[in-house]
């Protein structure tokens, strides 16, 4: 048999149920301006590895902006967080040391002849700064420019290196090309 | 006056609901897309001509870069990062892809990359062109026609005839 509700609880049912909904609400609003800040402003990362020292070292948290990539401004020289290409679950943090058309070294500095190589319509070349221990372009090719999530422009932790990132220590970055935009 | 004020308050703490959360959700749950050109021929835009057919392309499916053979998915172009192209995926990670017009002739798709091909070979740029791609590039699958209406349909997974991997003797270790 159905009892009839009480106006009291059903009352306490509605608090309840419109609390909870609007629980609800704000959560689904935070949430998704938490993605689109994440998504096109910026976000922390932290960086693993020792394939970009000493510009960057195992365990530094770096804050990696995404308006560049969206806005397809990244340029030679910079700091980039890209998926890597043999696993989309992984990130790498790697130097863009030419743009689609640039010409590359593809060998090591101590080649006696040096190989060079351009860099595909679409795609980036990536280098760690530290060239003896990384993995990147060299090893396995240019990379599809989709592949960058972001530029790392500034370094947050440890604190006594706050700040912008330095220039390539390396010299692999053949400047003075003519270069379209 | 103050009636307009209240509703100008209102409607910009509106926008500012409705703008990230739209975002969110074409981004993270479903996009909608129009398919251009003929390379998917005869499944998608079968009489060429003006109408395109639009399609709803699920991004919460792919959000693990989990797909099927069989699939058709989009992604971003590898050689153009503004553009997306729709393509069917032949073959996965470590599949082993006889080519039609690849340096090639015959691919072992590397890992974390699939090989994609349009259904109207020849009139495709896919990864016979610009071999396989790497799985990052993914963008959604695409898993309905919405227009134009007579052509509404769920889209499921299915190789073309003879495209696929080659089978290989799988050993048995005992």
């Amino acid at each position: 048999m159905v009892k009839a509700l009480n106006p009291a609880s059903v009352e306490m049912f509605r608090q309840v149920l419109g609390k909870t909904l609007g629980f609800v609400g704000y959560t689904i609003q935070y949430g998704c301006i938490a993605h689109c800040a994440f998504e096109y402003i910026g976000e922390f990362v932290v960086c693993s590895g020792p394939s970009m020292e000493p510009t960057i070292v195992n365990h530094d948290i770096v804050f990696n902006e995404r308006m560049s990539r969206h806005l397809c401004k990244i340029e030679k020289g910079d700091i980039v967080i890209a998926k890597s290409p043999f696993d989309p679950h992984m990130n790498i943090c790697k130097r863009v040391v030419g743009l689609e058309g640039d010409k590359v070294c593809t060998g090591a500095p101590s080649d006696l002849f040096k190989t060079h190589t351009y860099v595909p319509k679409g795609h980036v070349w990536l280098e760690g700064d530290n060239l003896t221990n990384s993995s990147d372009s060299r090893n396995y090719g240019p990379i599809p420019y989709a592949l960058i999530r972001g530029r790392v422009c500034l370094k947050l932790w440890p604190p006594h290196s706050f700040g912008t990132l330095s220039e390539s220590p390396t010299k692999r970055i053949i400047k003075n090309q003519n270069n379209s935009d | 006056m103050k009636a307009g004020r209240r509703y100008l308050r209102a409607f910009v703490s509106g926008f500012l609901v409705a703008v990230p959360v739209t975002v969110t959700a074409l981004d993270r749950l479903a996009y909608v897309a129009r398919v251009e050109g003929a390379s998917m021929q005869p499944f998608f835009n079968p009489e060429g001509g003006s109408e395109c057919d639009v399609v709803l392309l699920d991004r919460w499916s792919v959000r693990n870069y989990q797909v099927q053979r069989g699939d058709i998915v989009s992604v971003v172009s590898p050689k153009n990062p503004k553009q997306k192209i729709i393509k069917r995926v032949i073959g996965l990670e470590g599949d082993f892809i006889r080519t039609l017009s690849y340096k090639n002739r015959y691919v072992r798709v590397p890992d974390g990359h699939f090989w994609l091909e349009g259904d109207h070979h020849g009139h495709s740029l896919d990864s016979n062109s610009f071999g396989p791609v790497s799985v990052g590039l993914l963008h959604g699958r695409a898993s309905h026609i919405i227009w134009p209406p007579n052509r509404w349909q769920r889209i499921s997974p299915s190789l073309p005839p003879h495209r696929g991997p080659l089978e290989t003797e799988e050993e048995e270790d005992g």
